[in-house]
């Protein structure tokens, strides 16, 4: 439609001889979402589009001058002033509504997963009384619905550093997420042997939970706004600047690993439980050591 | 682009630079009973005076970027769904304080001059 390629034309004209900083997008940014309300305004009262749109550019002014005035960011700011900068240019507000929802919400979760963990521990004591075992069930399956509300409720929004998620796929993880919490929470309902559809239904839940989950997560693709990248790129830590390190420190942490199961299993066999489980402490401060040798070590690409 | 004001031209000129002065002070204004976005404080500005004064657009960005970097206002993105993206401000604290001191001292300084005038006519 021409409306809107006049606006968009008319910036990119005015903005092509500055160069593409966080600064200038967001104000190009700014001034674009400006110029469509205007054009609505317009066309809201009668005017044609392209004279809308012609019209609200001319209101506008001239912006070259502010413009040209912003195009150099300092270059003596230090690194932590840009990350500032960054994150002050790109907050999003939230909304007051949904952070209520969500802490009320998630309240609610707390109370039912903590009935039905309690009531399974009882149950599986059989100290439980009967009206916590007829609750168990309903409290599993109402948890379930509300992880999944939440879940999709957070990815279906625009966050600071993150785009929405398509609507769709915030309902299927949603899904799976209820999917999983109600499966488990079915299962955990194993010790009432006569009742043995609920804890069918419970692993059939979770399995179904758990499929979902990887082919949404194979499937899932970047959500992360530009200006994080950007900003991991350049101030992140060493994995993601250096994805060969994260490699290498992946392979290490395998080799670790194999070698403190392996000497555990020899041990355990050996010696016996008394002793075995050191190599696994070993394997764990190794973990650690190795880790922290990884992300701050002298970066020598620097140099 | 400004409507024809009732003022002569040079009257018009007088007292769009004796307002551009003040602009940081009129967008803390808008901005003290609502959160708005550009074209929004724009437009109050725009009715408020009838039509007479309008501060230009072009202008009005660069005095959000000033007020942001002093801290007197806090820009953040709405999540609006339909149509393009909104930067909307708020007063911050700071701002209020600022604002009703630049009142204090535009009323003061009004008294100033309307005696001083007023000196100078009752002697001519």
């Amino acid at each position: 439609m021409t409306t809107t390629d006049n606006i968009h034309r008319y910036l990119d004209e005015a903005f092509a001889d500055l160069p593409r900083t966080p600064d200038t997008a967001d104000l190009k940014e700014e001034i674009r979402g400006n110029l469509q309300a205007r054009v609505q305004e317009l066309e809201g009262e009668g005017t044609r589009p392209e004279a809308a749109a012609a019209r609200a550019i001319a209101e506008l002014g001239d912006i070259h001058e502010l413009v040209d005035s912003i195009g150099d960011p300092d270059p003596s700011a230090r690194p932590v002033d840009i990350t500032t900068r960054l994150i002050a240019l790109n907050r999003m507000k939230v909304s007051p509504a949904y952070v209520v929802r969500t802490v009320l919400l998630s309240l609610l979760l707390a109370g039912g997963v903590t009935i039905v963990t309690v009531g399974s521990i009882l149950g599986g004591l059989a100290i439980a009384p009967a009206w916590l075992i007829d609750a168990l069930p309903i409290a599993a399956l109402l948890s379930g619905a509300i992880l999944g509300t939440i879940v999709g409720d957070a990815l279906a929004h625009e966050t600071s550093q993150h785009y929405p998620m398509q609507p769709r796929r915030a309902l299927g993880f949603g899904l799976a997420a209820f999917a999983g919490l109600a499966g488990l929470g079915l299962v955990a309902t194993w010790f009432q042997g006569p009742q043995l559809w609920m804890f069918v239904t419970g692993c059939v839940l979770t399995l179904a939970s758990l499929m979902a989950f990887i082919a949404l997560g194979i499937t899932q693709t970047n959500r992360v706004k530009p200006w994080v990248n950007e900003m991991n790129h350049d101030f992140g830590d060493r994995f993601s600047q250096d994805p060969i390190a994260a490699a290498r420190f992946g392979i290490y942490t395998v080799v670790i690993w194999i070698a403190g199961i392996g000497l555990f299993i020899v041990l355990s066999i050996v010696v016996g439980f008394v002793w075995s489980w050191l190599a696994l402490l070993a394997a764990l401060l190794v973990f650690f050591l190795v880790l922290a040798r990884m992300l701050f070590a002298v970066d020598s690409t620097k140099e | 682009m400004t409507d024809p004001a009732p003022n002569t031209p040079q009257s018009e000129v007088f007292a769009s630079d004796l307002l551009r002065g003040h602009t940081d002070t009129i967008v803390l204004g808008t901005l003290r009973t609502a959160e708005r976005y550009g074209f929004e404080i724009y437009k109050t500005i725009r009715e408020a005076t009838g039509g007479d004064y309008e501060i230009k657009e072009a202008t009005l960005y660069a005095t959000f970027r000033r007020l942001v970097k002093d801290g007197l206002v806090d820009a953040y993105w709405g999540d609006e769904t339909q149509g393009g993206r909104r930067k909307y401000y708020r007063i911050t604290d700071a701002g209020r304080a600022v604002y009703t001191r630049n009142v204090a001292d535009w009323n003061a300084t009004q008294r100033i001059i309307n005696t001083l005038l007023n000196a100078k006519d009752s002697r001519s």
